[in-house]
């Protein structure tokens, strides 16, 4: 039997890995819980064997690979393959995984489940060879396969000329690139992006290696279709500004994705206090910059407190470890503030930028009202297969908020447990009631955090088993 | 030459120009494919040319691997019987992944 540990670290990204570890380092006993095969998160995920010999060794597997070395050797207890699917103030961790399930007690909780991509539906969308940004990127790293032969990358934010450049790099062809963002935009963050040489580097090399390639990108623009032929797919591009079409192309898949949220279940489940982000168009826990949120022992780090990339996470990692032995009264004040100072200051510096990048992934309303027009059959809600038409006389017959939407129409009922709808679903409803994405509410969260298998949770038993109790006598 | 990355041969962390890992035989819906033993089934699937692992439960729309991190659900599939998300679940010789048939029957 381990003892219960001092702090249960949720999530073995960058953020959570480097928490954990600073605060292993001060003494506490930390137990970290991530639901992975292995440790790395999205950014950092460890590419499995084949792919580590048919793509190049990257900065990301290199970093991935130390804090994997790093984390072995810190004397964190590290449970990968695992989920949680249930929280209690306290803490009680109910996890799961596809076989059997275990409950897990800590005195501090640490959230480092990182992001999640943001979608918005077009027609044509819930198409098999349609697929996330972030997950065209896993397939590429982490796999070492490409998504097809042709990829249509479309979207928002910079995730879109990374995955364009990782399709290159693997020797696929990039049809085109649809970004809702016009050149305007993005050269309005050009001066901030400068703040950050390396990145600017990356950013412009990037595009350089697009116009050499040939690959047109649209700007201002989103798919209004994608139709199934033959053996793959024809795929109609309209402005966000709406009119004819502008473009029709082919492609055999398609990777889409309008930036990062964070992902919030255990600080949804456990009350804590979300602010919306205007800039950004998400929600996301309030915290300090340890990331203590308004409920005693919960901390929040990494994109989970707000997207700001990998290089941030870092650094709110190791600070959210400082603030844990603080807490759990390891260090003193003074202490604390001489560890904090250098990570606070870098942070600001990255600050800046982050900012920038997040606001051009901000979904702008734009997007749901093309849908809307040009196909208001097409899904929003994947799994429960709610149409953007349903969606909208569900509102005009009076369901007045995120939680009504729901009731009324099953959006965000589903497996995904609204992860892929509660953006759409937002948008829909404050453009029709004519009010701020702060005035509709959010989904609340239910259990179970994730799908757990009924099985997990009975175990093995025989029907002998049940204990019956005794018929009373006649 | 298709989804494998052109770099393949390459020998990227390889010895020798050999993979160091283990191809193994596995089937999806009783059709053999090969795999790289540990690699998730959702990559093995798409480079044996599958895109559809299952349909969707409530309107059987044939659905695949849509957010390859354990979030949309999408991907589930039965290896050896457990409903499992193919973009978790990783590949080893003998596996058997079917595709989860729609509420309500259908084939």
């Amino acid at each position: 039997m381990t003892r219960r540990p001092d702090v249960v670290v949720a999530g073995g990204g960058v953020a959570g890995v480097m928490a954990a570890i600073t605060a292993r380092r001060h003494g506490l006993a930390v137990t970290l819980v991530d639901d992975n095969a292995t440790p790395g998160g999205q950014v950092f995920r460890e590419p499995s064997a084949f792919a580590r010999t048919v793509t190049p060794p990257d900065h990301e597997r290199r970093e991935g690979d130390r804090l994997r070395e790093l984390l072995r050797r810190s004397g964190v207890r590290v449970l990968s393959g695992w989920g949680i699917w249930s929280v209690q103030p306290g803490y009680r961790l109910d996890l799961s995984n596809d076989f059997a399930v275990q409950v897990l007690e800590a005195g501090s909780l640490v959230a480092a489940t990182g992001a999640v991509e943001r979608f918005f539906p077009f027609a044509g969308w819930t198409d098999p060879a349609v697929m996330g940004l972030a997950g065209a990127s896993l397939l590429m790293r982490a796999g070492g396969v490409l998504p097809g032969r042709r990829t249509l990358v479309a979207g928002a934010g910079p995730l879109l000329f990374s995955v364009a450049h990782q399709v290159l790099d693997a020797g696929g062809e990039v049809v085109a690139i649809v970004d809702t963002a016009t050149r305007t935009q993005w050269a309005a963050r050009a001066a901030t992006l400068a703040l950050d040489p390396a990145r600017l580097k990356t950013g412009v090399a990037w595009m350089a290696r697009l116009a050499r390639a040939g690959i047109p990108v649209l700007g201002g623009a989103v798919i209004r279709q994608a139709r199934r032929g033959e053996d793959d797919l024809d795929v109609t591009i309209g402005s966000v500004r709406g009119g004819a079409p502008v473009r029709s192309v082919r492609c055999d898949a398609i990777a889409c994705g309008y930036g990062l949220k964070p992902s919030l279940g255990l600080t949804r489940m456990l009350k804590a206090r979300h602010v919306f982000d205007e800039a950004a168009g998400y929600w996301h826990p309030h915290a300090d910059p340890f990331g203590r949120t308004d409920v005693a022992g919960l901390y929040v780090t990494g994109d989970g407190a707000g997207v700001r990339g990998a290089q941030m996470a870092r650094l709110r990692g190791i600070l959210t470890g400082h603030g844990l032995a603080f807490d759990h009264g390891r260090i003193d004040a003074a202490t604390l503030a001489h560890l904090a100072r250098p990570l606070l200051r870098a942070m600001r510096r990255l600050e800046v930028v982050s900012r920038a990048m997040t606001s051009l992934m901000n979904p702008r309303p734009a997007i749901m009202k093309e849908a809307e027009m040009h196909a208001p059959d097409t899904l929003m809600c994947r799994c429960e297969r709610v149409s953007i038409a349903a969606g909208g006389q569900a509102i005009r017959d009076g369901a007045g908020d995120m939680n009504q939407f729901k009731a009324w129409t099953r959006c965000g009922m589903g497996p995904c447990q609204g992860r892929m709808c509660e953006d759409s679903a937002r948008q829909l409803l404050a453009r029709h009631t004519a009010r701020a994405p702060t005035e509709v509410g959010a989904f609340t969260q239910r259990l179970p955090l994730r799908p757990v298998p009924v099985r997990a949770l009975s175990g093995n038993f025989a029907y002998a088993d049940i204990v019956l109790p005794q018929a009373a006598p006649p | 030459m298709g989804i494998q990355p052109s770099h393949a041969g390459r020998g990227f962390e390889a010895e020798n120009g050999k993979i160091l890992t283990q191809t193994v035989i596995f089937t999806f819906n009783s059709r053999p494919f090969t795999g790289y033993r540990g690699e998730i089934l959702a990559a093995a699937l798409r480079r044996g040319g599958i895109v559809a692992l299952g349909v969707s439960a409530v309107d059987g729309t044939p659905r695949g691997a849509f957010c390859l991190m354990g979030s949309c659900q999408e991907c589930l599939v039965l290896v050896g019987g457990v409903p499992r998300n193919a973009c978790r679940a990783v590949v080893d010789d003998g596996l058997c992944v079917t595709s989860i048939a729609p509420l309500g029957g259908g084939s």
